[in-house]
């Protein structure tokens, strides 16, 4: 089987590589023996199939291909769209070294009423046939083989996915999210995909709109997070404390201790074997709120224990806490750690301790946030001017925030990795700003969020 | 495999970062007990042309490198750039920059020959230099002399080497597109920048003393955090002649009344910590017989992390028959240094009173430390000459190499390896 419908398109010039454009077909001239059709090549499994143990985009993972191609229409049209299509391979492999080159793809389909699947390529060359400057040219054709690389996947047009938590169903307007999570309805930070609306066979990066509230313009930093293997349904991902009570904190609440010199609990919850299977053995980043500012020269740190809190199971290593900052990590750990096996009636406290050797003094925290982490991200806006906007798109690899004229600014700087989506797995996108002003990080924000992304798959 | 990312943040620690289109791989990193981080390579695999060059502008630039769950798993700064295009280097280091002089000098009284009394000139400096990078001191031996002449010796090297100085290579044959290699070190390193002097002659708990001298010469710290004093108390008086990073090393060494080291290092805030080396016990970690370490909870390593300065307990490798009443455990060992390869995955370990692999590196690290070497005595030293008065250590672990041109008349000491060409 070969392809019906072949094209190199760079967005504004596309030539045709089938005889559905009249100017080229794929195989040789009168049939030689060359290799006469064209399939799109699958790369090779990982060995533990785990697609996520690679980075297809990784250049040294591309796929080199093959095949022949013959121009007709006369031999000045034949060379000007064989001249196209070595510009176009050129521009592909100077887009490795200058993004603002715009891509190249090579699109395919297998039938005329099918639509386009899109490789991106890297490079390639063109080879003209030696009968070229013979019989061939006199009769207004020309043969050349094509060799390229290109992405070792097919992506499909672009798909808005429909989002769900407390303020929508399926939403694809934009759905609203809160800077935080707490019982009251409609607060939730999370936007939730089902897993039929995933599809391909490969994990896919994300493009997304964050759109702060008219009030809530200032964006420095945006978490994003991403859980799928974690039973995002039935995860608890927000621990509240409480003892004080204060509209301003999430669930009104928060827990003041008096930290000692020495370390001080200043927080457990304890979590069922439901939360612990939902959990899973994966890992986790613990992010603590405090209601106000910490004093300076803090140091904390979190550990697990057992049943009625002992043994120890993990500890991690403490950190200082910043007294400029209202949100803490601490540490990132496997929840649970991998040397407790499932178990009906297993429980686990996950406990906070601080210390402050300069003397005694308040810390109010908040909640704890367990931020899941297949995938994760940090992004940083440039700028403290008002934001209207921050686009992150993994798909093209561009970041920018728009600011108030409007305007966009290539400003957006990131941590981490792109967000890759799991076909046919519900799984839920987490949202929080840590900073929502001058050391102040307000629950009462909240912004619009619309997500896209284009399925992924190995070959058609 | 696991991959790091790289993250280049301006040399004025404002915490913006430089984005640069080019690819970056980072190839190790290490750390070590005393002092933290160690050491990181970085090559740039590809990328713009005109951004890889710029790297060469990036020096004493932080550097952070994460990995894919967003953890900092290093961090330092750039200490040197090499860039090969074709048959073309060129390298450029802050170890060939000293941007405050003084010069130590036996005084020529005017109208006599004998070389007599030991002195030291003003310190100056090149105040652009400073602003940019801080200030990066070097004591110079000059021998007999005047004081004019030890004070023109002062500013003619001060104006040689207030600026990293390139050096080219030329690879005949070479074809290649633009490739650049990153060195990095930790900021415990920045401690041998200044010197350290203090006239006072009391007795001071060697922990305080540590903060002192941190506090008093900082430049790139935000605090220092003491986790246990040493109980011990000595002279704080000292003449100068040794860095800030000698002296707290020293102090480091000597312990505690608990008959333990002190161990040092530098938070990725940049706060100093130190705190007393862990007995073996409960905070032990695991090694298993295939190499392989766990946490003291039996659990992996944090991906992509070195861990040093704690004790590794051999989980399933010794047999309960093996006597060892009468030497030391071999299931405990404390791990000195360990050295990550992302690519590979490989961790090297090293332990305590072990010969330090890292000193038998690839011919391409042999090369570089060549390379340095010859600069660092073409550069801190007078002329290919290790002078009368001076002195260099080559430490353990460390490797020199030098040419038979090298005139040493000054006092060496091999504490590692010396290879004369």
């Amino acid at each position: 089987m070969s392809i019906s419908n072949l094209q190199l398109t760079d967005g504004t010039t596309t030539v045709q590589l089938d005889s559905s454009g009249s100017v080229a077909f794929l195989g040789s001239y009168q049939g030689r023996s060359e290799s006469t059709s064209y399939v799109p090549r699958a790369t090779s499994l990982p060995e533990n199939g785990d697609w996520s143990s690679i980075d297809l985009d990784d250049p040294r993972n591309a796929l080199a291909e093959s095949f022949v191609l013959t121009f007709k229409g006369g031999t000045t049209v034949a060379q000007g769209n064989l001249t196209t299509v070595k510009q176009l391979l050129a521009q592909a492999g100077r887009r490795r070294t200058n993004k603002a080159v715009p891509a190249v793809y090579a699109q395919f389909r297998a039938r005329d009423t099918d639509a386009y699947s899109r490789s991106e390529l890297l490079g390639g060359t063109v080879q003209e046939s030696e009968r070229t400057f013979g019989p061939l040219w006199a009769n207004g054709v020309i043969e050349a083989r094509i060799s390229w690389i290109r992405r070792p996947y097919l992506e499909d047009a672009e798909v808005q996915l429909p989002l769900t938590n407390g303020n929508g169903t399926n939403n694809i307007s934009g759905l609203t999210v809160w800077n935080h999570d707490d019982g009251d309805a409609g607060h939730d930070n999370y936007v939730e995909i089902a897993a039929s609306a995933i599809t391909g066979d490969l994990p896919a990066p994300i493009r997304y709109e964050f759109v702060p509230g008219a009030a809530y313009r200032y964006v420095h930093q945006l978490l994003i997070a991403h859980n799928v293997y974690g039973s995002p349904s039935t995860f608890t991902h927000m621990l509240e404390y409480t003892g004080s009570v204060d509209a301003t904190a999430s669930a009104a609440n928060y827990r003041r201790t008096s930290i000692g010199t020495g370390y001080t609990e200043f927080g457990t919850t304890l979590f069922s074997e439901a939360q612990l299977a939902a959990m899973g053995g994966n890992y986790y980043r613990v992010i603590a709120r405090f209601n106000a500012l910490p004093p300076s020269g803090i140091t904390a740190y979190f550990q697990f224990t057992g049943h009625g809190q002992t043994p120890v199971l993990y500890r991690s290593a403490p950190v200082e806490v910043s007294s400029t900052f209202p949100m803490q990590i601490l540490g990132t750990a496997q929840f649970p750690p991998s040397t407790f096996p499932s178990f009906a009636a297993r429980m686990m406290f996950l406990e906070l301790y601080a210390k402050r050797p300069a003397g005694a003094a308040n810390l109010d925290l908040d909640y704890v946030f367990l931020v899941p982490l297949d995938s994760y991200r940090l992004i940083t806006v440039g700028k403290t001017s008002p934001v209207h906007e921050v686009a992150d798109d993994m798909i093209s690899d561009y970041r920018y925030s728009v600011k108030d004229v409007p305007e966009a600014v290539p400003d957006v700087t990131a941590i981490g990795a792109s967000i890759m989506l799991v076909p046919n797995r519900l799984q839920r996108l987490y949202f929080l700003k840590p900073s929502t002003g001058a050391n102040v990080n307000a629950i009462a924000d909240t912004a619009t969020v619309k997500v896209y992304y284009r399925p992924r798959r190995l070959s058609l | 495999m696991s991959m790091l990312n790289t993250y280049i943040y301006q040399r004025d620690l404002s915490g913006n970062r430089v984005d640069l289109p080019v690819c970056y791989e980072v190839q190790s990193h290490s750390c070590q007990a005393l002092g933290g981080n160690k050491a990181a390579r970085i090559t740039i695999t590809s990328g713009n042309r005109f951004a890889i060059w710029d790297h060469i502008e990036l020096l004493r630039c932080p550097v952070e490198l994460y990995n894919d769950r967003g953890e900092c798993v290093w961090w330092g700064i750039i200490y040197e750039v090499e860039i090969v295009e074709n048959a073309i280097s060129i390298g450029v280091s802050l170890e060939s920059m000293s941007n405050d002089v003084a010069v130590l000098y036996s005084l020529i009284e005017a109208g006599t020959h004998s070389a007599g009394q030991r002195r030291i000139t003003a310190h100056a400096s090149n105040a652009d230099s400073v602003a940019e990078y801080g200030y990066k001191e070097l004591q110079l031996a000059g021998g007999g002399m005047t004081a004019v002449a030890a004070d023109q010796l002062r500013d003619t090297h001060l104006a040689a080497v207030k600026y990293p100085i390139p050096v080219r290579g030329v690879q005949a044959g070479g074809r290649s597109s633009a490739k650049a290699t990153l060195h990095c070190v930790g900021l415990w390193q920045l401690l041998a920048w200044r010197f350290y002097t203090n006239i006072a002659t009391t007795s001071v708990i060697t922990t305080s003393q540590i903060e002192a001298m941190i506090t008093a010469y900082n430049q790139f710290f935000t605090g220092v955090d003491i986790e246990t004093a040493s109980g011990v108390a000595q002279s704080q008086q000292r003449d100068g002649d040794q860095t800030v990073l000698e002296e707290v090393r020293a102090l480091l060494e000597t312990g505690t009344t608990n008959d333990r080291r002190l161990l040092a290092e530098v938070t990725q805030s940049r706060r100093l910590r130190v705190y007393e080396e862990p007995a073996s016990g409960v905070s032990d970690y695991w090694q298993l017989r295939d190499g392989s370490l766990r946490t003291q909870y039996d659990t992996e390593l944090p991906q992509s992390a070195c861990v040093a300065g704690v004790w590794a307990r051999l989980k399933d490798v010794v047999p309960a028959s093996v006597d060892i009443v009468k030497l030391a455990n071999p299931a405990f060992a404390f791990i000195e240094e360990m050295e990550y390869f992302p690519v590979s995955g490989e961790r090297r370990v090293r332990f305590r009173n072990q010969r330090d692999p890292f000193a038998f590196s690839s011919s391409d690290e042999r090369e570089r430390n060549k390379a340095i070497a010859l600069g660092l005595i073409n550069r801190s030293f007078s002329y290919m000459t290790l002078a009368a008065g001076e002195s260099l250590t080559i430490p353990v672990g460390q490797q020199l190499i030098i040419s038979s041109e090298y005139t040493i008349d000054g006092s060496l000491t091999v504490d590692g390896e010396l290879i004369i060409l």
